[in-house]
């Protein structure tokens, strides 16, 4: 992983599934399934990603710095050893809320407009 | 069933290209073993939609993986690997160049006398045999093209390619020149007795097949060390 960071709004907007990710790992450290398992648990079945997708994303976000490996087993007694777990990094979570408050602010703007059900 | 269904899919991530499948191989490989699992306890149609799903979200990625791959490649690399290739092309004629230069040779009269005289007579040889030494390595060079090619595929090793092209183009010279002394001591020695050959009609047509059989044999065992090689130095699941 490189320690030079790209500047946050050259990141944005993030592809669904990177910000996606980037939102299950902001509550916890987790592994590929557990991302993909969560990713359809927060959108009510209505994202589901798949194997390829995530590791893709995985392997770019790593790249760029965003998340970072974990050595630590939230949950030794129900993983295995060949899990790899990750882990938001600081500028990941930076990068996250600036991608949310990006959203917050389209959604405003949907929401004056009439365009939010119960707005 | 379950164990096909995981078979069948690690064959099908053979599409992804070999670094991204080395380092996220198995770990792709365990998230879809996770949702197959999961999906089997919700019935057969569960499974199918898993499929389904798990089909073009490989397809996708992995055309967009190899894509990847080919625009983040450095132009040096690039460079580096495409003139590797070209030279690895160009050094196989040679190879077999020589390799005729030797078969040719091989049914020809020693130049036994003089030193000066043996050195004349292998160079005004060399300057005769324009249908075995330049005829065969045309047709053969088809044949290494293919094996190179393969070669290629199994490796994005530059430095294998320019060590391959290295090789061949000194291997070549080196032959050749060990191959006409060793020919003269044996001669010399009485090791094998030369009766000269005149090729009628029949023999000819035996000659030539049995020189590409030789050829295409030597290729063949290349082939399979260039293999072994490659196999050897990086786990890959050949289909």
């Amino acid at each position: 992983m490189s320690d030079l960071y790209l500047p946050v709004n050259s990141l944005l907007p993030l592809k669904p599934a990177v910000f996606h990710i980037l939102l299950v790992l902001a509550e916890s450290e987790q592994h590929g399934y557990g991302i993909m398992r969560e990713i359809e648990h927060l959108t009510g079945g209505q994202m589901k990603i798949g194997p390829g997708t995530l590791y893709r994303s995985i392997k770019q976000m790593l790249e760029l710095g965003l998340i970072e490996e974990s050595d630590q087993r939230p949950d030794p007694e129900l993983d295995d050893e060949r899990r790899n777990y990750y882990r938001l990094t600081d500028y990941g979570r930076r990068v996250t809320q600036a991608e949310s408050n990006r959203l917050l602010l389209l959604v405003k703007v949907a929401q004056r407009r009439g365009l939010v059900e119960g707005s | 069933m379950h164990h096909i269904s995981i078979r069948l899919y690690r064959l099908l991530l053979q599409l992804y290209p070999a670094g991204f499948r080395r380092e996220y191989g198995d770990l792709i490989e365990q998230a879809f073993r996770d949702r197959l699992r999961d999906a089997r306890h919700q019935g057969i149609v569960a499974v199918g939609m898993c499929w389904l799903r798990a089909l073009s979200d490989l397809i996708v990625n992995a055309l967009g993986e190899r894509l990847t791959v080919v625009q983040t490649q450095s132009f040096k690399h690039r460079t580096l690997r495409g003139a590797g290739f070209v030279a690895l092309v160009l050094s196989y004629p040679l190879l077999w160049y020589g390799i005729c230069i030797i078969l040719a040779f091989y049914a020809e009269p020693t130049g036994i006398g003089s030193p000066a005289g043996t050195v004349q007579y292998y160079v005004a040889r060399l300057a005769r045999i324009s249908v075995l030494a330049y005829g065969l390595p045309t047709v053969i060079a088809g044949i290494s093209l293919l094996i190179v090619a393969r070669a290629v595929v199994y490796s994005q090793r530059t430095a294998l390619l320019w060590l391959l092209a290295l090789t061949n183009t000194l291997v070549t010279p080196v032959t050749i020149l060990l191959f006409f002394p060793v020919r003269e001591l044996v001669h010399g020695l009485g090791l094998v007795t030369y009766k000269p050959l005149y090729y009628p009609p029949m023999a000819f047509f035996i000659w030539i097949p049995v020189m590409v059989a030789q050829i295409v044999f030597l290729l063949w065992l290349h082939h399979r060390i260039v293999r072994w090689a490659l196999l050897s130095r990086k786990k890959i699941i050949l289909i």
